[in-house]
């Protein structure tokens, strides 16, 4: 080559890199041990991106696919992360953490957002991590609440969690000898007995017509149930990663508001969930559709969309009005996945969830709101599909956590008895203003409620399919109306149900 | 032919022996005899009654309108007797239609466990509203579920595809068993008696 050429081309390839660089901004990790490390990155919905197999490159490990899901996953140093591409969450070692975006596939490359350098990387190489000098992304929480992860068990013991709704009583006991328990019915009693080792709890009053109380039996090595008049049957599954025992005891058991124990024993929901900051109240509110997605459309062209963002921001502007916290899912004409709008809910550690939307019907005369909550009935079978699938799983390689991704999406099995009392106070205030009550509180898997890890509802506040509704929904005076009596119903479910314990978490 | 992820879905159901009836429904007008083997009488197949769930537009719920279908002892065949039956929309003159005018049944499969796979053609997916999603997939769902106490849950495809969403709400991705809340109060009860 002449050296005009050589010149030439080293020209070209300085623009190159030049221009790679200005199109992929740098990234400087910085790592346990001093060590930093530079990445390519891309940015896009106001985050960073980098690509798995650069990290790998730079800090080790094989990334490759999960053989039961086919995820995306990278292990390093006996470390395990799966990427969920679907929802905004990944799993390191079977811890679930919540990020902004779910990671992405693109030209062959797995995409993984910024945040997650700073929410799972220091899990995955066992000390802090900055990017650019900064150690987590700003008001990103370090991981999930405490909540959704399994309390450990002390040596030899097995944990005991409880969580009571409507219809049912779920007793999970976690630790090395649950899945070997013998669960038998004597007369009004339900006997757990373990091989060995102690089940961790006090006397406990659950409050439900199906189970009364527990026990601890036999010196610690088993429990009693006292069962209610509630009490149909009972069924019991035995789950890996972690070992766990599930006892399902269904019925007709009323639930009975508990009064918050004097002293919470250790083991107990309530202790077990993060403590709320007194006077924090954060509500995040999810106007939906927008973008391309128009949702229903009335007469004039009045757009649902359009009307639920008005509603949803006035909405806000009244919650903060009354010292609550408010965030919308979005602020302006944008499409957001319905997945991240609970992700941001979650990832904010929300008190409430509610999604806002205005209704069609192929009946042109429905009229008022409807407000909806998760269906128990879908909620309960795939529960139980789930719970099949991870017992038939081979080798448990895996299986365990890629289930943990796949549950998430049924954390709002959780809250369902939380959630419809939720609905039913929105729902009240909404009857009052518009007059109807024929149409009232559903309850449907909505994927947009079906993630929330904390009380969550849907409301239709009112036809657009209805000439009269939709006229009513042009006017602002009585968008502010609505949106006062939806924040209304808000605050006066925080402070009725401010003191009550909250659910259990998830086995 | 089924694009890739339905023919994934039936596929993995196939593997996992799963795949109880892996016909689909062959193309008939609502109405026609269903595909299956012939009914051992040589006498002609009489309509049996069936019970629809369609929207009433008073109460907003899913209420019932007696109708009959042809069905030959088949599960699989009188699945697709009865959802075609329901496509072709309310006898009923106090009942309204779920489904826009037009929407077909491409396919229907039977797993096992009582899951049933429907396959809707692209009209299955226009329009808006929960009321009218919910109304739509639980109609059919419901319908299908009242009917055949067989059926535990329904899953529903468009076009060979598996879909996010119907109308932006009710998770397709999975199946749905019947909702009886939805429905009118006479047949709650025999909704809410599924396991």
């Amino acid at each position: 080559m002449t050296r005009p050429a050589r010149f030439a081309t080293r020209l070209l390839a300085a623009g190159l890199l030049v221009a790679l660089a200005l199109g992929a901004p740098a990234l400087e990790l910085s790592v346990p041990g001093g060590r930093k490390v530079h990445l390519e990155s891309t940015s896009s919905e106001g985050t960073r991106w980098v690509c798995l197999d650069a990290l790998a490159k730079a800090l080790g490990g094989q990334t490759g696919r999960d053989p039961l899901s086919r995820y995306p996953v990278w292990t390093l140093g006996g470390h395990r992360v799966l990427f969920s591409t679907a929802t905004p969450m990944t799993s390191v070692d079977g811890k679930l953490l919540t990020t902004k975006h779910p990671a992405r596939e693109k030209d062959g490359c797995l995409w993984v957002p910024e945040e997650f350098l700073t929410l799972g990387l220091p899990l995955v190489l066992g000390g802090p991590v900055s990017v650019d000098g900064a150690e987590a992304v700003k008001a990103v929480p370090e991981a999930l609440p405490k909540a959704a992860e399994p309390a450990p068990a002390a040596e030899g013991g097995t944990n005991l969690e409880v969580a009571v709704a409507a219809d049912s009583v779920r007793i999970t006991l976690q630790g090395t000898a649950s899945a070997s328990a013998q669960v038998r019915r004597e007369g009004d009693a339900l006997l757990v007995t373990l091989p060995r080792g102690r089940i961790e709890t006090g006397v406990r009053d659950l409050g439900s017509g199906i189970a009364r109380s527990l026990a601890p039996e036999a010196e610690g090595r088993g429990i009693k149930v006292s069962l209610g008049a509630g009490f149909q049957s009972f069924e019991t599954a035995a789950l890996r990663n972690p070992e766990r025992l599930v006892i399902l005891l269904k019925g007709q058991g009323q639930v009975v508001p508990q009064p918050p124990p004097a002293s919470p024993a250790p083991e107990s929901a309530a202790a077990s969930r993060p403590a709320r900051s007194p006077g924090r109240f954060l509500v995040v509110l999810d106007p939906g559709h927008g973008g391309t997605d128009a949702g229903a459309v009335g007469p004039g062209n009045l757009q649902e969309k359009e009307v639920a963002l008005a509603l949803a921001a006035k909405v806000g502007e009244a919650l903060e009005k009354g010292g609550a916290q408010a965030v919308l899912t979005r602020s302006g004409d944008s499409f957001v996945p319905l997945t991240q709008r609970t992700a941001i809910a979650n990832y904010n550690r929300a008190d409430l969830f509610v999604s806002i939307h205005l209704n069609a019907s192929p009946a042109a005369a429905a009229k008022g709101a409807e407000t909806y909550y998760m269906s128990k009935e879908a909620s309960d079978l795939w529960s139980r599909q789930l719970a099949d699938k991870e017992n038939s799983a081979a080798g448990g390689d895996g299986g365990g956590d890629t289930l943990s991704l796949v549950l998430w999406n049924l954390a709002q099995n959780q809250y369902i008895v939380e959630s419809s009392a939720l609905a039913e106070a929105v729902q009240g205030k909404l009857n009052q203003l518009l007059g109807t009550k024929e149409r009232g509180v559903r309850q449907a898997p909505f994927v947009v409620l079906e993630g929330a890890q904390m009380p969550a509802v849907l409301v239709e506040v009112a036809f657009l399919s209805n000439p009269a509704e939709a006229n009513q929904l042009k006017d602002p005076a009585f968008l502010g109306e609505v949106a006062d009596l939806l924040a209304q119903s808000l605050l006066e479910f925080r402070e009725k149900h401010a003191s009550q314990p909250g659910p259990a978490p998830a086995p | 032919m089924l694009p890739s992820p339905a023919r994934r879905l039936l596929r993995n159901a196939a593997a996992a022996g799963l795949l109880f009836a892996a016909l689909g429904c062959s193309p008939g007008k609502p109405g026609s005899a269903p595909p299956g083997p012939a009914p051992p009488s040589s006498a002609a197949p009489e309509g049996r009654p069936v019970t629809l769930l369609y929207l009433d537009p008073a109460s907003g719920l899913l209420a019932p309108c007696p109708a009959t279908a042809v069905l030959m002892g088949n599960a699989q065949g009188d699945l697709c007797e009865v959802t075609r039956r329901y496509l072709a929309g309310p006898a009923c003159g106090d009942r309204m239609p779920v489904f826009p005018e037009g929407t077909a049944l491409r396919g229907l499969y039977v797993l096992e466990g009582g899951i049933v796979v429907v396959d809707l053609s692209g009209q299955a997916a226009s329009g808006a509203g929960s009321a009218t999603e919910t109304a739509r997939v639980y109609g059919l769902v419901d319908t299908l579920c009242l009917n055949f106490p067989e059926v535990r849950a329904v899953r529903l495809l468009v076009e060979g595809r598996e879909v996010e969403t119907l109308l932006g709400n009710v998770d397709l991705a999975r199946p749905l068993p019947p909702e009886a809340g939805l429905a009118a109060p006479e047949v709650q009860a025999a909704l809410g008696r599924k396991p």
